[in-house]
């Protein structure tokens, strides 16, 4: 990326490392060389398995590592600034106003004792916002009584309404940016598709640009406008989410979309990834999938170099096959 | 009454269902609050269902909808207030609350989450053979056998009989937990969520061990999920429930192709993902009414679109479309 575009963009992470602290060995890089940004009001996904870094990455930006992690090198420039070696004082007075964030299960990031009037108030107090603001804000996310939801407490509410509650939250303070890390997971799929068309549309209307953290690639479909694919600590694929998802320029990214089954599926057996995810203390300098990729060559123990293509990106040694084989094979 | 008509010969592929599920309905009695009054909740109502020996039936809907319930009726784990399972033409339930089936006759049950399912202080091979030690009892010589053949069925080495679960992965788990299940040789396994909790590119190697073990041991599935992609992939007949109702059945590709009941029509469009950018919406509003409060007559009316006064006032029954499916609406 120039110097140029990095000057637009609000939000720019650049080979992040996140490492763990052990007592008896070495540290451990749980997130190794990621590296995408984020532009003001876009809408991005960061995708992955489990232990592949997305969440860890996403709350680095937020400054939420757990106490047995560090930023360990790169860099989260937000707004010029540097986060990773900002002071604590300083990411915490971005918290709210500037940046949020929404978790996956609502019902243990909400207080159980306390009225969501009260836990609302707690959350507007830093942006300075007042209760018509507030009770204007539940009205938004869909609720039609804001004024009785001031007084329930977190278990009177089902799961859907309770993640209204966090997003409602969140963008209290108006925030540029809104972290959502696995934001309907715990939700069915007909709530799933209620909570994701809200932050969509409210993303679309207070201009707040969206990090979603997701495994599920129909819900990146859905709420994203670029992807960025996270395998074993790194970002291997970027891009608008249809042209990556529609021709995908590394295996990685191609055994994901061919691995779930979809709907009217004829298929017999569903093409699965041999192996499992390598955990950090297996990762080396070569491309991390090589052990699990049907195109690996000796090559791909050496580091692939970053393949920009107009707005794409990916790090394969052999997208030139990659793609060949695509256009033999009929879409799916 | 074990005493069945039932002749005790494989039968491979018979007309005669392995698993009949016959006007069941099963009740909960529960209090508002510590003094409030006592109120019946109807977790499953009227469900009749049977499975032909060696096939797949997908139970789909959202949670509440009573599909656990019914998985624990046909396991055992529950007794119906009405109606009856049967399993090879015997009752899986004496109609005293005991579960009147030995322990080789009944279903088995995959559940949802490795992680809670596995006793995490016994070693695999206790695991595995703990189900060998209830009656009819296999012989002590005959267990170790028996768990090796098990663990080389589900695709992991016989060194992982000395391992905790701790030491495996989530799909690992998975597998241990479908061995489990194959222990006692049952010729009904009743899948609960099996793939929820696991990553996509695991989730294929799951579902495709499921199905390579059905064709190799002749199993019989109830396979119940949320997702409609993965249960319809994995089915032959697929039935969807909602408020503890079956709403509709029939084939798995026909009843996803070309839905009938306004619900399935909702699922189905809530899973295919449509960005919101290119003008995809929210199917559904609202939620799925508390179960102890069901609407009057057709229970979807109150997020259905089609919805007219006739819903409110009549249930719609399920009734035969097509000559291989049913449906419970009054409008298609």
């Amino acid at each position: 990326m120039t110097a140029e575009t990095a000057a637009q963009e609000l939000l720019t992470v650049k080979d992040l490392r996140v490492s763990a602290t052990r007592r008896e060995s070495q540290d451990l890089h749980v997130v190794d060389g990621a590296s995408f940004s984020i532009a003001p009001g876009e809408r991005a996904a960061l995708v992955g398995e489990s232990g592949s870094g997305k969440s860890v990455t996403c709350f680095s930006v937020m400054g939420l590592l757990a106490q047995n992690l560090r930023v360990s090198g790169g860099s989260i420039r937000w707004r010029g600034n540097d986060l990773a070696t900002a002071k604590r004082e300083e990411i915490r007075r971005l918290r709210g106003p500037e940046i949020a964030m929404i978790y996956q299960e609502p019902l243990t990031s909400l207080n159980p004792l306390m009225t969501i009037g009260y836990q609302l108030k707690e959350a507007a107090r830093r942006s300075k916002v007042g209760r018509r603001e507030i009770l204007e804000m539940l009205d938004r996310v869909g609720f039609a009584d804001p004024r009785r939801i001031m007084g329930q407490r977190p278990h009177e509410l089902s799961g859907g309404m309770r993640q209204r509650v966090m997003i409602a939250m969140a963008l209290i303070g108006q925030p540029k940016l809104l972290l959502a890390d696995e934001p309907t997971t715990a939700l069915d799929v007909t709530i799933q598709s209620q909570v994701l068309k809200l932050m969509y549309d409210l993303s679309y209307e207070m201009g707040t640009a969206v990090l979603i953290v997701s495994h599920d690639l129909s819900v990146v479909r859905k709420l994203s406008d670029t992807i960025h694919v996270m395998y074993a600590g790194q970002v291997v694929e970027s891009g608008p989410t249809d042209s990556v998802l529609s021709q995908p320029r590394h295996p990685y990214t191609r055994a994901l979309l061919s691995s779930a089954p979809r709907l009217g599926d004829t298929r017999e057996r569903l093409e699965s990834i041999p192996g499992i995810v390598p955990t950090p203390d297996q990762w080396d300098a070569g491309c991390r999938f090589r052990s699990r990729c049907p195109l690996a060559t000796e090559r791909c123990a050496e580091t692939p170099p970053v393949d920009v293509v107009a707005d794409r990106s990916s790090a394969c040694w052999h997208v030139d096959q990659l793609l060949a084989e695509q256009k033999e094979a009929t879409p799916l | 009454m074990s005493t069945s008509v039932q002749p005790p010969v494989q039968p491979a592929q018979t007309e005669s269902p392995l698993l009949q599920i016959e006007n069941l309905r099963k009740t909960f009695t529960v209090r508002s609050s510590l003094l409030g009054a006592r109120r019946e909740l109807v977790a499953v109502d009227s469900v009749n269902l049977s499975i032909p020996a060696g096939s797949t039936l997908g139970l789909v809907g959202e949670s509440g909808s009573g599909k656990s319930t019914l998985a624990n009726m046909v396991s055992g784990l529950l007794a119906p207030t009405q109606g009856q399972v049967l399993i090879e033409g015997n009752r899986v339930h004496d109609g005293r609350g005991r579960v009147s089936l030995r322990g080789d006759q009944g279903a088995q049950i995959v559940f949802q989450d490795p992680y809670s399912s596995l006793n995490p202080r016994m070693p695999v091979r206790r695991l595995l053979a703990e189900p060998l030690q209830v009656a009819p009892r296999v012989p002590r010589a005959e267990r170790e056998q028996r768990v090796k053949e098990l663990l080389d069925q589900v695709g992991l080495p016989e060194s992982a009989m000395d391992k905790f679960p701790h030491e495996f992965s989530g799909g690992q788990r998975q597998r241990i937990v479908i061995a489990r299940a194959l222990a006692r040789r049952p010729r009904l396994l009743v899948c609960d969520e099996p793939v929820s909790a696991l990553d996509v590119s695991v989730q294929s190697q799951i579902l495709n061990l499921l199905k390579d073990l059905q064709k190799e041991l002749g199993l019989t599935y109830l396979f119940i999920g949320h997702g409609l992609e993965s249960v319809g992939f994995m089915s032959d007949q697929l039935a969807v429930m909602y408020l503890g109702r079956i709403v509709e059945q029939g084939p798995a590709h026909q009843v996803l192709g070309r839905p009938v009941h306004p619900y399935t029509q909702a699922l189905i469009t809530s899973s295919e993902a449509v960005p919101f950018r290119d003008g995809g919406t929210v199917e559904l509003q609202g939620e799925i009414p508390s179960p102890l409060n069901p609407p009057s007559g057709c229970v979807f009316r109150t997020r259905c679109p089609l919805a007219t006064d006739i819903c409110a006032e009549k249930r719609p029954e399920l009734t035969p479309r097509e000559s291989t499916r049913l449906a419970a609406c009054h409008h298609r």
